[in-house]
């Protein structure tokens, strides 16, 4: 739990390793200008929907919808608008975006979300740290601190043949009501990623049971 | 409305782009870039998106460990460095150099 810790502290402060984006939580990546990402993941019962259009190269438009057993569960529209981006080498970088918008769930009730999202990638690994501020109405306001840990285990070293690459990551989300109640989940999961798709299987362990997510990702 | 102004405001400035370093000189055959940044093979796609839109670019590859991204320009037409600067720059990266071999 203390490793964790400080592995969510050490990405608030420095931001994060690498850019590959992880299962559960955001990143600071952006599609390119004109270009479109999208993805499926699919846990349990639940279906979750994202695309990410790059409006400019610093301001890309993100829309997320879950279901679960086929019913409406959720969608959110929003804003990613990266404040900065430090490229310090060929692969190294570190990105830091605000993430604001509208939040939908069921029953047509609607809520304002603001968050901050940062990615560090220092050659094969890669760190993410996110907070998420959800004003809901009629219900506890939520918050979500995360915190990812992505390596590069497949090609050590990326040459011109390299066509693809294999990642490891693990998660740390946690949520916080207003009440201050708080629920922690860890993901560790395997991430396959070629030059316009990836594919990724996360297992996920929260409180209560496991869950195992599978997701598809396609840059079009 | 007196909410929604820091916001528009910050949209605003993430939507304004820098002035490029890079003059309009012509470049041809097959120059090639030092980009930083490139992080990932999938992220790299984003910029060989963007360069292969120019006019003039029939195809971009390169090497992420070394940033060397190679440009192939067809013989009939010109490109310039600001408008490999401008790709790069949409693409999200940070365009350090462009060598002629």
């Amino acid at each position: 739990m203390r490793a964790l810790l400080a592995l969510w502290l050490l990405g608030f402060l420095i931001g994060t390793l690498s850019a590959q984006e992880p299962t559960y939580m955001e990143a600071a990546t952006h599609p390119a200008k004109g270009n479109h990402y999208s993805r499926l993941l699919v846990v349990d019962d639940e279906v979750h929907v994202k695309h990410a259009y790059g409006v400019t190269s610093r301001v890309a438009a993100l829309a997320h919808l879950r279901t679960e057993e086929d019913e409406f569960y959720g969608a959110d529209l929003r804003l990613k608008l990266r404040l900065f981006k430090l490229d310090t080498g060929p692969v190294d970088t570190w990105m830091s975006s605000v993430v604001t918008g509208i939040s939908w769930r069921e029953e047509g009730k609607t809520s304002g979300r603001i968050g901050w999202v940062t990615t560090l990638i220092r050659s094969r690994h890669g760190l993410n740290a996110q907070i998420d501020w959800n004003s809901a109405e009629e219900e506890s306001e939520r918050g979500e601190g995360n915190a990812s840990y992505l390596y590069r285990i497949y090609p050590g070293q990326y040459t011109l043949e390299t066509k693809g690459a294999w990642y490891v990551m693990t998660e740390s989300l946690n949520t916080v009501s207003s009440e201050g109640d708080i629920v922690s989940d860890l993901a560790g999961g395997i991430l396959y990623e070629a030059q316009r798709w990836a594919i990724e299987v996360s297992y996920r362990q929260d409180d209560d049971e496991d869950h195992v997510g599978f997701g598809m990702r396609i840059l079009w | 409305m007196k909410t929604l102004i820091p916001f528009l405001f910050l949209v605003a400035s993430c939507a304004t782009t820098s002035q490029s370093r890079f003059a309009p000189t012509p470049v041809s055959g097959e120059p090639v870039l030092l980009v930083h940044g490139l992080s990932c093979p999938l992220c790299a796609s984003n910029l060989y998106d963007e360069l292969n839109a120019i006019p003039g670019v029939e195809n971009s590859w390169g090497d992420l460990d070394t940033g060397r991204i190679h440009v192939e320009v067809s013989p009939q037409q010109t490109v310039t460095e600001r408008q490999l600067d401008q790709a790069v720059r949409d693409a999200g990266f940070t365009l350090k150099s462009i060598s002629t071999p």
